[in-house]
């Protein structure tokens, strides 16, 4: 009989009431046994006792136990019994407990199979999911860019991609139960206590499914009303462009697509986090790449003037306006960067930078993530730093975000 | 009469039906005895993949869920042996160490018990039908040897079966209610 290549995890570490309880969720049916000795268990369908039922040892502290929970696994480690082999292997990476998020897409490709590209950007898109999800707990916002990348990115590191199932391509993600991320970048004087400066695993699982259930509700209204209006209103509880596009993704090119949340077997949260299966249909991805294009659009732009020192210049094609950084000096964000629009006003800006004197522009301030931008920028002077009253104006006192400062978001520039 | 060229062979000589699969037929003739003293006890004969666990199979006496009593057995045929009742043992001797060892274990849990086979040497006299009876040759020895120990050296471990140890579903029955319980199967003063 042939065995599946993964790892047989040692029987020592092997729960045997949560093997046995994992085996009845999944149909194995309990015989018989004896109390504190073993329990007997038949496989679903149609099954002989005579041929196939199985001994799981219950007490740990019998000498036998190793050798008779070897022995089980290795009745357990065929391929008809897969789906018990997964969930007992993933079992012994976490012993609390994992919830398994399940995506799959139907496409035009024989069963088990998705042609590359396709198989490729799906497991970038579930990520894409699982990171605006996660986003979406700390602080729910129409996109986020790369807003609270780091902790989006220490909650994935909890997480396990499993083995894809047999007759349907899937894209598993494994999310432990309770471990713990720590809401800000590590540092030594982080408590890491859940409510004050760290989440559970499980509360952003939580968000992530909150979060699909709003943009399937929002989809559905779409398609009744034509409104796309559930989009906007549902950002509160986590809708946002990165989980639209990701949804988008996973929707498009495909004959449909589904989500299926299965909590943990043992680690179940009664009233709480329970079993949901999300279904979404082939056009659903035209909406929702409609829907991300609108988020996007969510925060209107405003007419803003940035006076600052240029600390960046950067111009992507010759003859053309680039790029300049400027450093405020004022109380709205540290940087900003300006789109110019015309050349003239880009070769002023590189004067400022040459001579060490303050620009000022004006255009349409816009925060993306962690980054400001102002847009149309037109360079209304140059200033020494002498002549200097007033740092920072702006049209209107409201129109100056409030800075978020990230010393890491330069690196994600291409100058 | 004159004697014909194609004499029987004389008795104790090894012929079997097919060369090539006499040993599962004896695998299989044990089963078949096994299972049907195990089906005389009322008890459920198990039988486990190859290879995949020390036994061959599991005999189980099902009760309500949290009571049922089971062995482990390691059954073993062997044509080489006629055990002389007037005798109160025979050696049965393993062909690999780690059979012996896997019987002479120490287990709190489910416990685990050779069945030694003797049958005839000639495959085609194993079994006999009439009216009121299937005959099989010979007969099963059952035997319990947890805890007994050999020296570190012996790789072929030779072990003494009594003959008084019969296996059948009185022997069963007797077996699983002393552990059922909790008592040694070593003594036999209950029998």
């Amino acid at each position: 009989m042939t065995h599946l290549h993964v790892s047989t995890p040692p029987p020592n570490q092997v729960d045997p009431l949560r093997l046995t309880v994992l085996l009845e969720t999944l149909g194995w049916k309990l015989v018989g046994g004896r109390r504190a000795v073993y329990n007997r268990l038949l496989p679903p369908g149609d099954v002989s006792e005579r041929e196939q039922s199985l001994i799981v040892p219950t007490d740990r502290t019998a000498p036998e136990f190793e050798e008779l929970m070897g022995a089980a696994l290795a009745q357990l480690a065929v391929p008809a019994y897969r789906d018990v082999w997964q969930r007992l292997v993933t079992s012994t990476v976490d012993p609390r407990g994992l919830d398994e998020f399940r995506v799959c897409k139907e496409t035009e490709a024989p069963a088990g199979l998705i042609r590359w590209q396709l198989g490729q950007g799906l497991i970038q898109q579930v990520r894409g999911v699982l990171i605006a999800g996660a986003k979406a707990f700390v602080d729910p916002a129409p996109y986020y860019i790369s807003r609270l990348g780091q902790f989006a990115r220490r909650f994935i590191d909890t997480t396990f991609m499993g083995q894809t199932e047999p007759g349907s391509y899937a894209v598993t993600a494994f999310v432990p139960t309770h471990q713990t991320v720590s809401l800000y970048s590590t540092k030594a004087d982080t408590l890491g206590i859940v409510g004050i400066d760290a989440a559970t695993t499980r509360q952003i699982t939580q968000a992530i499914i909150n979060a699909i259930d709003a943009t399937v509700e929002a989809v559905d209204h779409q398609r009744s009303t034509s409104s796309f209006s559930g989009f906007e209103a549902g950002i509160e509880r986590g809708i946002s462009f990165e989980l639209v596009n990701a949804l988008s993704g996973i929707t498009s090119e495909s004959d449909g697509a589904e989500i299926v949340l299965e909590p943990d077997i043992i680690d179940r949260d009664p009233g709480q986090l329970q079993r949901r299966m999300f279904v979404f249909g082939p056009t659903d991805s035209s909406v929702l790449h409609t829907a991300g294009v609108r988020l996007l659009e969510a925060e209107p732009s405003r007419r803003a003037v940035v006076v600052g020192r240029v600390h960046l210049l950067t111009k992507k094609e010759l003859g053309m306006p680039g790029v300049v950084g400027i450093e405020t000096t004022g109380q709205g964000p540290r940087k900003v960067r300006a789109h110019l629009t015309s050349p003239e006003d880009y070769h002023q800006a590189v004067r400022a930078h040459d001579e060490d004197l303050l620009v000022r522009v004006t255009g349409d301030l816009r925060r993306e993530g962690n980054l400001h931008w102002l847009y149309s920028g037109r360079l209304e002077g140059l200033i020494s730093p002498d002549e200097l009253s007033q740092r920072v104006e702006t049209t209107d006192d409201e129109s100056v975000l409030e800075a978020e400062s990230d010393d890491g978001s330069e690196e994600q520039m291409l100058f | 009469m004159e004697k014909t060229a194609a004499s029987p062979p004389p008795p104790h000589t090894f012929t079997p039906v097919d060369p090539a699969t006499v040993t599962d037929c004896m695998e299989q003739l044990q089963e078949g005895y096994v299972a049907s003293v195990a089906a005389t006890a009322g008890c459920l004969f198990q039988k486990f993949s190859k290879d995949r666990f020390g036994f061959d199979t599991m005999l189980v006496r099902p009760r309500p869920v949290g009571e049922e009593i089971s062995v482990f057995t390691q059954l073993k045929c062997t044509t080489t042996e006629r055990p002389d009742p007037s005798k109160p043992d025979f050696g049965y001797r393993f062909r690999k160490r780690q059979y012996f060892d896997r019987l002479a274990t120490i287990r709190s849990g489910i416990k685990a018990i050779l069945i030694v086979m003797a049958t005839h040497p000639a495959q085609a006299r194993w079994t006999n039908g009439s009216h009121d009876r299937l005959e099989l040759l010979y007969c099963c020895y059952w035997a319990y040897l947890e805890g007994l120990t050999v020296g570190d050296h012996i790789r072929t471990p030779t072990v003494r079966v009594p003959t008084s140890n019969v296996f059948d579903a009185n022997a069963l029955t007797w077996i699983l209610d002393t552990l059922d319980r909790g008592g040694d199967l070593h003594d036999t003063s209950s029998r």
